[in-house]
Order: C-alpha cells, then sequence, then structure tokens
C-alpha cells in the first residue's frame, strides 16, 4: 500500500459530500428537539435514517432540506448551495385530479408565469422513467394511479428539479410487500445514478435490505453512525430503544381456557368487485389475522364487518347467531370495535382532548339520562390510558400533540371504551414506532385472553408474524388459504398473496 | 412532568378557548372606553337600546352556532325566516301571545329541521340547500301576504316590558336562550356528539353516530331560536312584513365567525356565539354615538371585525406550532 492512499480516499470523500450537517441543534423555546448532530451524505449511497418517532428524525431532515433554520450549528454542501434537496414525503402531496404532466410541472423550478409544457414533457418523461414509472403516460390523471406509483410520482416531482439528494420520508409504509420492492429497485437505481438517498423507515427489514450507510437517533442525538455491514437487526432496535427494550412474548391462552362458542364465521361473504366468496374462522382467545396486499380486499371485508361496507351475499355468524351488518350503528350494538387504518381521517379526533376521544365511542357509559358525567369520563379514560400504557399525565392534552404510535394507542382505546366482544383493525401499527408496536401487540394479546375475538387486517409480514395465531392470506378479493402462523413458513405467506394459489 | 408535557397541558386547555376570550376582552375593553370617553353611552336610554338591537341578533347567533359546529358551515336562509315568522306571528296574534309565540317557533323548527334532513340524510350541501330554502320562503310568503304588511290583533305588551324595571324582556329571552344552549352543548350526549361530529365527521360516523339525527337537529334548533327572534321581533310593532329582518342573517354570521366559533366545525360555544353578537352591537353603538356617518360605520365595523377574525387565526396559528 503506498502512503498517498489514505489521502486520495480522503479527498474522493470529501468531493462526494454532497450534503453535510454540522453540529446543528434546534431548540423550540426551551425545548431542546435536537442536541448536536453531525451527519453526511454522499452521493451514490443510500443512507437510512432511523429512530422512534419523537427522536428528532423530521426536525433533522426539515432543516437539512432549508424548511426550518437551525437554532445553532450549519448545513453546508453543494446540494445546499443551490437548493438540491426534494423532501418526498409519506402523505402523498400530488393533487390526484390533475395529470401527470401537470403534476410535475408544479413541483418544476419554473418563476415565470407560464409553463414551458413543450420542453417540460422530454425532461417529464425521462425523470417518470427513472423514477420506475416507464409505462405511464404523461397525460393520465394522477387520482387513476395505483398508490405505489403515486408514491414513485412523488420520487419523479423530486427528480424533475434535478436534485441530487432525495429525502425518502417513510416512502413504503402505506405499500404491500411487491409495492414495496418496486420502490426499493428504484431506490437503488437513484443512487448508482449518483444521487445521495436519506431513507426514512419504520421498517427495519428494508434498512438490512437496501441502505449502504446506517444513522440512528435517539432523543435527538445520534445513537449510533456506520456502515450498514457494521449493524445486525438485533444491533439497531437496541441503539433506537436504547436499553429498555421489551420482547414479545406470543403467550397464547392455553387450550382449556378456551371459550369454544365464541366465533367468528364467515361464509361466502360477497360484493362483487371488492371480495368474493370470502370465508373463515376467528376463534376465542386468538388473534386472527387477513394478510393481503393493497387491492387484495382483505380491508373491505374488515370495514364491511364493521358495518361501513354491507355484503351483498354470504353470511356471518358471531357466537353462533347470524350477523347483520347494514351500517356502524348496528355492528355498534353487536359490540363491534374497529380501529381503521387511517388515524387521522378517521381514527381519532385529533384535535380533542385525548380524554374526549376515548369517550367518544362509549358515551352511553359516562352518561345517566343523556346527561354527561365528568367524573366517569375522567375514570374511564385513565382506565383506557392504562389498558393501553398511555402515560395517563397526558389525558388533557390534543391527539395533534402525539407521535404516531401514541395516536394509535388513543384509536385503540377509544375502541375499548365500548368494551367490544369483537375488535376490528387496519394495519394495527402503521406509522408506529417500535417501542410502541410491542406495547399495542400486548394490548391485543391481553385482549384475546380476555375472550375478546381479534381481527386486523395487515399488508406486514413482520407484523403478521409477531401479532397472528392464524393467518388468512387473500389474493384479489378471495381467501387462499389459512394457516397456524407459527408453523408456517415467509415463503408459503407471500406466494399465497402474490399468485393466489397456495403453496 | 417534563416542561414540554406542561407547555403543552397549558396549551391544549387553552386553545379552543382563545378567539372567544380575545373577543370577550375586546368587548369588555371598547364598553370601558366608550364609558370614559361617550357622555351619551352610559346613560340609560343609550343601554336600553344598544340591548334590545342586541338581543335579537344573539338570539338567531347563539341557535346558527350549532349548524356551524356541527360542521355545516351557516344557514342563508334566515333572513327568509325571520320574515315569515314575523308574518306567523302577526296572523296567529289573536290566538293569545303565548300560542302565538310557540306556534311562531314550532314553524321556525319545522323549516328548519326539513332543511337538515335534506343536508343530513341526503348529504346535500347546507348553503345551497338554504339559499334554495330562502327563495321558496320568500315566495310563499308573498302568496301568503300579497305582500301586504299583516297587523297582529293581540296584547303583546308582555313581550316589550323591562323586568326588575331595567331588564329588556327580549334581552333575559337571549341570556336564557345563550345559557341553555350552552348547557345542551356542554353537558349532555347530543352536544358532545354534535361537537365530535363536527370536528371529524368520519371519526364521528366510526363511533356510531348518526349524521341525519345530528345535521337534523342543529338546523331544528337554528329554526327555533330563529323563530322565537322572529316572534319578538313582529311584537315590538304588532305587524309581520316580509322586509322584516333582512340584515339578521349577515349580522348573525358576523357574531357566530367573530365569537370564534370555527367554520370548518367542532371549535366554540354558543357563548362565545352571544359575545360576537355583543360585540359587533356595540361597535355599531359606539360609531353613532361617535358621530360616524352611517357609511364610516360601515367602514369601522367591517375593519374591526376583519382585526379580530385576523387576531384571533394568528393567535391559533401560533398555538399550533
Amino acid at each position: 500500500m503506498s502512503p498517498s492512499q489514505p489521502t486520495a480516499i480522503e479527498y474522493e470523500t470529501t468531493e462526494s459530500v454532497l450534503l453535510a450537517a454540522h453540529s446543528v441543534t434546534k431548540k423550540y423555546g426551551e425545548v431542546t428537539v435536537l442536541h448536536p448532530v453531525d451527519v453526511e451524505f454522499r452521493s451514490g449511497e443510500i443512507h437510512a435514517l432511523l429512530g422512534e418517532n419523537g427522536a428528532g428524525k423530521s426536525t433533522l431532515v426539515k432543516i437539512l432540506a432549508g424548511i426550518i433554520p437551525a437554532t445553532t450549528g450549519r448545513v453546508s454542501g453543494r446540494a445546499h448551495d443551490n437548493g438540491d434537496v426534494a423532501m418526498v414525503f409519506q402523505e402523498l402531496s400530488v393533487v390526484p385530479q390533475l395529470s401527470v404532466l401537470d403534476n410535475l410541472a408544479l413541483a418544476g423550478r419554473s418563476n415565470r408565469g407560464w409553463i414551458p409544457y413543450r420542453r417540460l414533457r422530454n425532461r417529464a418523461r425521462s425523470a417518470l422513467d427513472s423514477a420506475g414509472l416507464t409505462d405511464v403516460h404523461l397525460d393520465r390523471p394522477v387520482e387513476t394511479l395505483a398508490l405505489a406509483q403515486q408514491q414513485l410520482l412523488e420520487l419523479a416531482r423530486g427528480l424533475i428539479r434535478d436534485a441530487q439528494v432525495l429525502v425518502l420520508d417513510e416512502p413504503t409504509a402505506t405499500l404491500s410487500d411487491i409495492e414495496i420492492r418496486r420502490v426499493h429497485t428504484v431506490t437503488k437505481n437513484l443512487a448508482a445514478a449518483g444521487h445521495a438517498v436519506l431513507y426514512i423507515t419504520h421498517r427495519l427489514g428494508e434498512v438490512m435490505e437496501l441502505a449502504d450507510h446506517v444513522t440512528i437517533l435517539r432523543s435527538g442525538r445520534v445513537a449510533a453512525t456506520g456502515p450498514r455491514r457494521d449493524f445486525t437487526l438485533t444491533a439497531i432496535v437496541d441503539h433506537m430503544l436504547g436499553k429498555s427494550r421489551e420482547t414479545v412474548v406470543k403467550a397464547s391462552v392455553s387450550r382449556h381456557d378456551r371459550d369454544s362458542a365464541n366465533t367468528l364465521e364467515l361464509t361466502a361473504l360477497t360484493i362483487p368487485g371488492r371480495y368474493e366468496d370470502v370465508h373463515f374462522t376467528a376463534r376465542d382467545g386468538e388473534i386472527l389475522a387477513l394478510f393481503g396486499q393493497v387491492g387484495s380486499g382483505a380491508d373491505d371485508v374488515v370495514r364491511s364487518l364493521a358495518g361501513l361496507l354491507p355484503p351483498q351475499r354470504g353470511a356471518i355468524t358471531l357466537r353462533g347467531k347470524a350477523l347483520a351488518v347494514p351500517s356502524r350503528v348496528a355492528t355498534k350494538r353487536h359490540g363491534i370495535g374497529y380501529v381503521p387504518a387511517d388515524r387521522a381521517t378517521e381514527g381519532v379526533f385529533l384535535n380533542a382532548a385525548v380524554t374526549t376521544n376515548i369517550s367518544s365511542s362509549a358515551l352511553d357509559r359516562i352518561s345517566s339520562r343523556k346527561l354527561l358525567r365528568r367524573k366517569r369520563e375522567r375514570d374511564l379514560a385513565r382506565t383506557g390510558a392504562n389498558d393501553v400504557r398511555f402515560n395517563p399525565e397526558r389525558l388533557t392534552e390534543d391527539v395533534s400533540a402525539f407521535s404516531g404510535g401514541n395516536q394509535q394507542k388513543v384509536a385503540i382505546a377509544r375502541a375499548l371504551a365500548m368494551q367490544p366482544r369483537l375488535l376490528l383493525m387496519s394495519e394495527p401499527t402503521r406509522g408506529v414506532d417500535v417501542g410502541a408496536r410491542a406495547e399495542i401487540y400486548q394490548t391485543l394479546r391481553q385482549l384475546a385472553a380476555q375472550h375478546v375475538l381479534v381481527v386486523v387486517y395487515s399488508t406486514d409480514i413482520v407484523e403478521i408474524r409477531e401479532l397472528a395465531d392464524q393467518g388468512v392470506t387473500m389474493y384479489r378479493g378471495r381467501t387462499v388459504g389459512s394457516h397456524r402462523i407459527d408453523d408456517t413458513d415467509d415463503a408459503t405467506l407471500i406466494t399465497e398473496i402474490l399468485h393466489g394459489e397456495p403453496a | 412532568m417534563t416542561l414540554t408535557e406542561l407547555r403543552s397541558a397549558v396549551r391544549g386547555s387553552r386553545r379552543n378557548a382563545t378567539a372567544t376570550s380575545m373577543v370577550t376582552v375586546a368587548t369588555i375593553g371598547l364598553a370601558i372606553v366608550a364609558t370614559v370617553t361617550i357622555d351619551a353611552f352610559p346613560t340609560a336610554s343609550n343601554l336600553r337600546g344598544l340591548c334590545l338591537s342586541v338581543s335579537l341578533i344573539g338570539i338567531i347567533a347563539v341557535g346558527l352556532s350549532f349548524i356551524t359546529i356541527a360542521g355545516q358551515v351557516f344557514s342563508l336562509s334566515i333572513p327568509a325566516l325571520v320574515a315569515l315568522c314575523t308574518i306567523a306571528f302577526a296572523s296567529s296574534n289573536y290566538l293569545g301571545v303565548t300560542a302565538s309565540v310557540l306556534l311562531t317557533v314550532a314553524l321556525g323548527s319545522t323549516v328548519g329541521a326539513i332543511q337538515g334532513v335534506v343536508v343530513g340524510r341526503f348529504e346535500a350541501d347546507p348553503i345551497i340547500v338554504t339559499i334554495a330554502t330562502a327563495a321558496i320562503l320568500v315566495g310563499l310568503g308573498q302568496l301568503w301576504t300579497n305582500g301586504q304588511t299583516v297587523l297582529g290583533t293581540g296584547d303583546n305588551t308582555v313581550l316589550n316590558m323591562n323586568l326588575f324595571g331595567f331588564l329588556p324582556f327580549q334581552t333575559a329571552v337571549f341570556l336564557t336562550v345563550t345559557i341553555a344552549l350552552l348547557w345542551l352543548l356542554r353537558q349532555t350526549v347530543f352536544g358532545r356528539q354534535l361537537t365530535l361530529f363536527g370536528l371529524n365527521e368520519r371519526a364521528g360516523l366510526l363511533s356510531g353516530y348518526r349524521r341525519t339525527m345530528i345535521v337534523t337537529a342543529a338546523f331544528a334548533i337554528s329554526g327555533a331560536t330563529t323563530g322565537l327572534a322572529g316572534a319578538l321581533l313582529a311584537a315590538q310593532s304588532n305587524q309581520g312584513l316580509l322586509t322584516s329582518g333582512a340584515s339578521f342573517g349577515f349580522d348573525a354570521i358576523v357574531a357566530v365567525v367573530v365569537g370564534g366559533v370555527a367554520i370548518a366545525g367542532g371549535i366554540g360555544t354558543p357563548l362565545g356565539a352571544a359575545v360576537g353578537a355583543v360585540f359587533a352591537g356595540l361597535l355599531n353603538n359606539v360609531a353613532a354615538l361617535a358621530g360616524l356617518s352611517y357609511e364610516m360605520q360601515l367602514v369601522t365595523e367591517g375593519a374591526l371585525i376583519l382585526l379580530v377574525v385576523l387576531m384571533s387565526g394568528f393567535l391559533r396559528a401560533k398555538s399550533a406550532r
């Protein structure tokens, strides 16, 4: 080895740094959200930024993208100087009614009063191609695209600005496994083309597969950083959580404690065009998971059971009795609780206090003669918070003040307040950090042990494995197989949801 | 408790009240300034006039706030309904005061409930439904009266007397209705459902709330208070006329907005709407006493209302950050 080599490498490394934070801090009033953070992003690298909700990821990213200023410290790098940082948010910001081209035009840098469509078309085409949307026509309205395609379009919006640094904030949170692969391929290609990709995710499997470099934030500090090959999955989780790490124990209820009459049975349930001939049986003491991609109809089945999408044919039997599900009012009367996937729009009341949220589905329990009893409401909220491991000191705050994990706990407490006999849940831990995830699983386990029937829908194989006893796979509106999760390997489950044939 | 938690705890409980408390402070401040600087302001006759001008608008505004809180924006049929109710009152006046007031209120709440069913059950746009209703009501009123003034034939002195020698009857009704509706909103299951439904309709429906029931009730309540205001207005001059109360609809909307009821729904109370009505009335009164021309009164009123709305919007943005 020649002595000059390290210098050469050093030189090249500095050259390829597109964006760097130097001792960046952020304070909101008295509260420090970021302690001095140093981090570098290089061209050609996929850099995973990890941490629980509230660890400071979004704040750091916003500072890097120049959306908010740092309190002290500075951001440097070529990409920073040229404003070359594009953010792709988890929530879609495309305009569904407009065409693909118009959406790309909106992202463009033109600050003239008109849009140079002819020139734009060429650039738009190449941006779409590199975002993996080769088969999408420019004039197609965005609302006709699949969710994954819309997510990729978000990416293309970053590309059309020639952004060197792309920040992807949980791009796969709402996607199913096959669509996630598509996003991964595109991400890898972009890195290979010389972009620096900053990848934020809660799915740790992705990190192992995708990232070149890993930075883990905890409580506003860098807990660990380095090349991905230096980390194992367990090491990453340990760094994210610090010392206190709870492992999920899948303690099933012993057989003889089970109530064999307590079942939910679906036979030949059908809504033409959404799902057909769906059948499965959920048993006492078990958690049943419907596993399928977005569009497999599994979510619609759950919504039907909740009374939001009445089925046209087939039968539902709860505890041996026929169950009609014509409306939410009716299903609620039958003791069916429902936690939807989309927290912000229908799962919780964001601008109301946690207490109000928890009592909202059980107003009859906190009132007598239609008058509210505040003390009963406070007691109910405290019990509810306790059941889902929510901090009882913070019951008077608005739900919007909390992270995704805590909001989900409120959504669950809200459904539990009505003392359901059957709890339905879509995507139980979407956008929820690892710590809260484990607590939510434990809550659901306990419910199952208390003879509440639990049916969840999930697109996440890791979740199915950690949470469910029984897995029912769905493909294009039909149930494919039903398995004891512990006796089944991932390959079988994934093959069934991707190809629709029992493996 | 960490500092963050403490901060957001304080903020959380204060947020909904921000806009309303701002306008309350502004109202009290304005009243004090007027008392000190304008000699004609703190006189018995002026204060009585002020009470009278505020009360009817206030009664309408506290009812209207239920529509707004339920997330159904506004009713634009209020002026037409007030006019129709003055006619109904005058026409039924020969039955006696109590009967004609009850009949008028019943008419108002029925008209309100019908609009509520259309908006609630069939998910029609509240603005369009209430505009259409206004047209129908004006037309019906014309057919009923041929455009003539209807004279009341009963003795309505009880509605125009002063309680305890100083409190106008209308003002007493205004205060009572405000307190009753505030109680309904805050203490009952229905009020809680209405508030949460207005805050997030889809989450409300998932909780098993009935859209038709909530929206219909909100419109019926607004209709009832509008009918009550119409009856009191007709009793003032013992007559019913299709042009009565033409400005009430606009003034009531102003009161609701200025009083801190969020147009998006779910935030605010009837008490806020009542304070908003007092503020707007006080503003007009002070402007008139200060010798401003009618034109200038309009300009100052509009400008001050904008100021209040801007400031409460600014406060909300600040607390949301």
